[in-house]
């Protein structure tokens, strides 16, 4: 079967990928994939940078995505021949869709963008790939941070984060997003935003207290914040105790005891001390009963005390 | 304990979403639905229940899974291309673990394939004609340390493989995957866990790396991959790990990632999700789980007193692993209705060897070793596999071998460097005395 015009690449001698019969895990490459490979060998020794160069890569790397050298060589054809940038990443828009867990697609794409020093329509980009495949991928996520920050396009994440909690709380990718945003933010400051988070939190723990995201969250915010837990305990232990009303779940008992372990901290005197240790010893023995999988843990923090 | 002897129906510890369904409860769902038929007949309420010791790893099935792959894989792993020295380690590792002795031929066979995959750099790229990739070269030099015959060692070029490492540090510390690569934490591991076998790691390596990790660490105590990203399962163990090389874990709040790494063990599953409201995955058996000796070590230097059973469910794992991962015809995975794969079997296979062994901090020796008399087997006790060493995973006994023969080579050329030598006995000495 000839897959490769000869005569397009009639000048160009093969290199075999010679590892001899003495060898483990060969992969048994189609003969396409190895005729392009064998003249892309000779290429890069040659370092011929030309269109046909070009071409052959993208038949690779159709391929074979993760191939990081395929990458490389790529990169160095496109800065020596000029090639528009904007129409490279359009090229690679449904290799990423097709791909999404690629890490070489989406660095080529960050160097591409940081080359051409816009973000042009990438946060659109992003979130198409999230609703359209995972909402939790976690190079999408981390590659929208790098854009949001170079490019210092912090205003309207915030509102972003709260779309994407909306569209399933359960997403914790969304909830570090979030928590990215206020932290990093020079337009953000996490304590202006303190109460209205709580809130926010507290909205969604009530809508499902099995749900760990928001509790984490809610413990996560406050502690970056210039507060303690502590100073919040006469409004979320009650919270909590309501929650709870009529079953217990393990994570308002994990958070009541962030809460108290906070205020011992604050406690002076050995009795007050005494006091609150055995309020958290009491909370640990009943997550060691409500959070089983975890009781090694829980026992060993109550006897930490 | 594990979920089969707890006095639970298996319905009452199941997710209940509670009436409010979104994409993460469904498939969550999907999976528990997966999960419990292939449990349901071994656990204690089960009336006809059949006894735990019927579970069984199918050594001989994964030992022969993995010498087909050794020999050759079809057209279909073209997308693995790059990751030939890793799909070595996979299987290598892996057949070390299960007992099983490599042949003569598969030995001269690996150090070839091996030796073409390195390049004039030092470094070893994933496969013969491509350029050196950190992650690749992390899984090279693994696989010739369980090969571990002097001709494997001597595949490595010590000096030039430190002089390439050294060209791919970042101000910040961290290091890039390749040149103009990503950078992450798993570059940070995979960089300090090789110099570490071979006796390279200098001040200059190590230098900032510390700093870079605990930047990564995040409000829910596990690590992400890079400053802000999501607390990961792969990437705290790769974080926490390098930490431990570099001795320099409390430059993280350990007691917030112990927190967190306990919370990702699945109450229903056994098994370990890589990130919170996330399914559970084989891998992670390894990942989340390897996390484990090296708190514990941090405890014991702590002189923090704990159960000397340690901090996660051990028997709850092995039986995620021995009951969902196995594929009758060999090979383990992800999670059930899933095709086995070498990854997968590599990491199910160290999360499982993890889960049966118990480590102990050697405060004198200052490494790990076992404490035989705590090893917990799931199962028939011929499921027992060797133990792997919880920063390298590669056998303990591998890690001894390759360490001592190297322990004596100077870390770099001397004649460039000679104030540099000098200055590394004082770290490590300085070492020496703070661990005391």
């Amino acid at each position: 079967m000839e897959t490769v015009t000869e005569q397009e690449w009639a000048d160009v001698e093969r290199t075999l990928q010679d590892e001899g019969p003495y060898s483990v895990v060969p992969i048994s490459y189609s003969i396409e994939y190895s005729e392009k490979m064998d003249i892309l060998r000779t290429l890069m020794k040659n370092n011929e940078k030309s269109e046909r160069a070009l071409k052959l890569t993208e038949e690779i790397i159709a391929m074979s995505p993760s191939n990081y050298v395929i990458w490389k060589y790529r990169q160095e054809i496109v800065k020596e021949l000029n090639v528009d940038l904007k129409s490279e990443l359009d090229l690679f828009t449904n290799y990423a869709k097709e791909n999404p867990k690629c890490y070489q697609l989406w660095h080529y794409r960050q160097l591409i963008i940081e080359k051409l020093n816009d973000p042009l329509n990438e946060l659109k980009f992003i979130e198409e790939m999230l609703k359209g495949d995972d909402l939790k991928n976690y190079h999408a996520w981390s590659y929208r941070e790098w854009i949001v920050k170079h490019f210092d396009l912090w205003k309207e994440e915030f509102e972003f984060s709260t779309s994407m909690v909306k569209y399933d709380d359960r997403n914790n990718a969304a909830w570090n997003y979030r928590f990215f945003i206020l932290s990093e933010s020079p337009y953000h400051d996490i304590n202006e935003y303190l109460k209205d988070e709580i809130e926010f939190s507290k909205q969604k723990i009530n809508f499902d207290p099995t749900n760990p995201s928001p509790w984490m969250y809610l413990r996560g915010i406050i502690e970056k914040s210039k507060y303690e837990l502590a100073e919040f305990a006469d409004e979320l232990l009650p919270f909590c105790e309501f929650l709870q009303r009529n079953e217990f779940y393990k994570y308002a008992l994990e958070f009541q005891l962030k809460v108290n372990e906070s205020i011992l901290k604050t406690l002076k005197s050995e009795k007050e001390q005494e006091q609150q240790k055995d309020i958290c010893r009491s909370l640990c023995s009943k997550l060691e009963e409500y959070d089983k999988i975890r009781r090694k843990y829980w026992k060993f923090i109550r006897e930490s005390y | 304990m594990g979920i089969l002897d707890l006095p639970f129906s298996l319905d009452e510890i199941s997710y209940n979403d509670g009436g409010i369904q979104t994409e993460s409860s469904n498939v969550q769902i999907e999976v528990e639905n997966d999960v419990k038929p292939l449990i349901q007949p071994y656990h204690i309420m089960e009336e006809n229940r059949i006894n735990s010791d019927h579970i069984i790893l199918n050594r001989h099935a994964h030992i022969k899974f993995l010498r087909v792959g050794l020999k050759g894989l079809s057209s279909q792993a073209v997308g693995l291309d790059a990751s030939q020295a890793w799909i070595c380690y996979w299987i290598i590792h892996s057949l070390d673990l299960l007992g099983a002795t490599l042949s003569k031929s598969e030995i001269e066979r690996a150090i070839n394939t091996l030796s073409a995959c390195q390049n004039p750099t030092g470094g070893f790229g994933g496969g013969p004609y491509q350029f050196s990739h950190v992650a690749p070269t992390y899984a090279a030099v693994n696989t010739l340390a369980i090969i571990g015959t002097e001709e494997a060692y001597n595949v490595i070029n010590r000096e030039k493989l430190y002089e390439w490492f050294m060209s791919l540090k970042q101000p910040d510390g961290s290091f890039q995957m390749n040149e103009g690569g990503e950078i992450d934490v798993r570059g940070c591991y995979c960089v300090l866990a090789t110099a570490k076998l071979l006796n390279i790691l200098t001040p200059e390596l190590t230098s900032g790396v510390a700093e870079f990790i605990a930047s990564c660490q995040t409000y829910e105590g596990g690590i992400g991959g890079y400053p802000g990203n999501e607390a990961h399962g792969g990437y705290s163990f790769c974080g926490l790990a390098a930490l431990e090389i570099l001795k320099k874990t409390d430059y993280i709040n350990s007691d917030s990632l112990m927190e967190w790494v306990t919370s990702c063990q699945m109450k229903l599953e056994g098994g370990f999700q890589g990130r919170i409201n996330k399914l559970v995955d084989g891998c992670y058996s390894f990942w989340q789980g390897g996390s484990f000796p090296l708190l514990e070590g941090i405890y014991t230097k702590k002189n923090e007193p704990f159960d000397t059973c340690g901090f996660f469910d051990r028997e709850a794992l092995q039986e995620y692993i021995l009951l969902c991962c196995q594929n009758q015809y060999g090979g383990l995975l992800d999670k059930p209705k899933k095709s086995p794969d070498f990854y997968h079997t590599c990491y199910c296979l160290s999360g499982l060897s993890l889960a049966q062994h118990y480590y102990i901090y050697d405060t004198i020796q200052d490494d790990f070793k076992e404490n035989q008399e705590l090893t917990t087997i799931v199962g028939k006790v011929s499921n027992l596999i060797r133990a792997t060493h919880p920063v390298h995973n590669i056998s303990m006994v591998k890690v001894k071998k390759i360490t001592s023969y190297f322990s004596n080579s100077s870390i770099v050329n001397v004649d460039s460097t000679e104030s540099l030598a000098s200055s590394i006995e004082i770290i490590t000495n300085k070492d020496k005395s703070s661990d005391n």
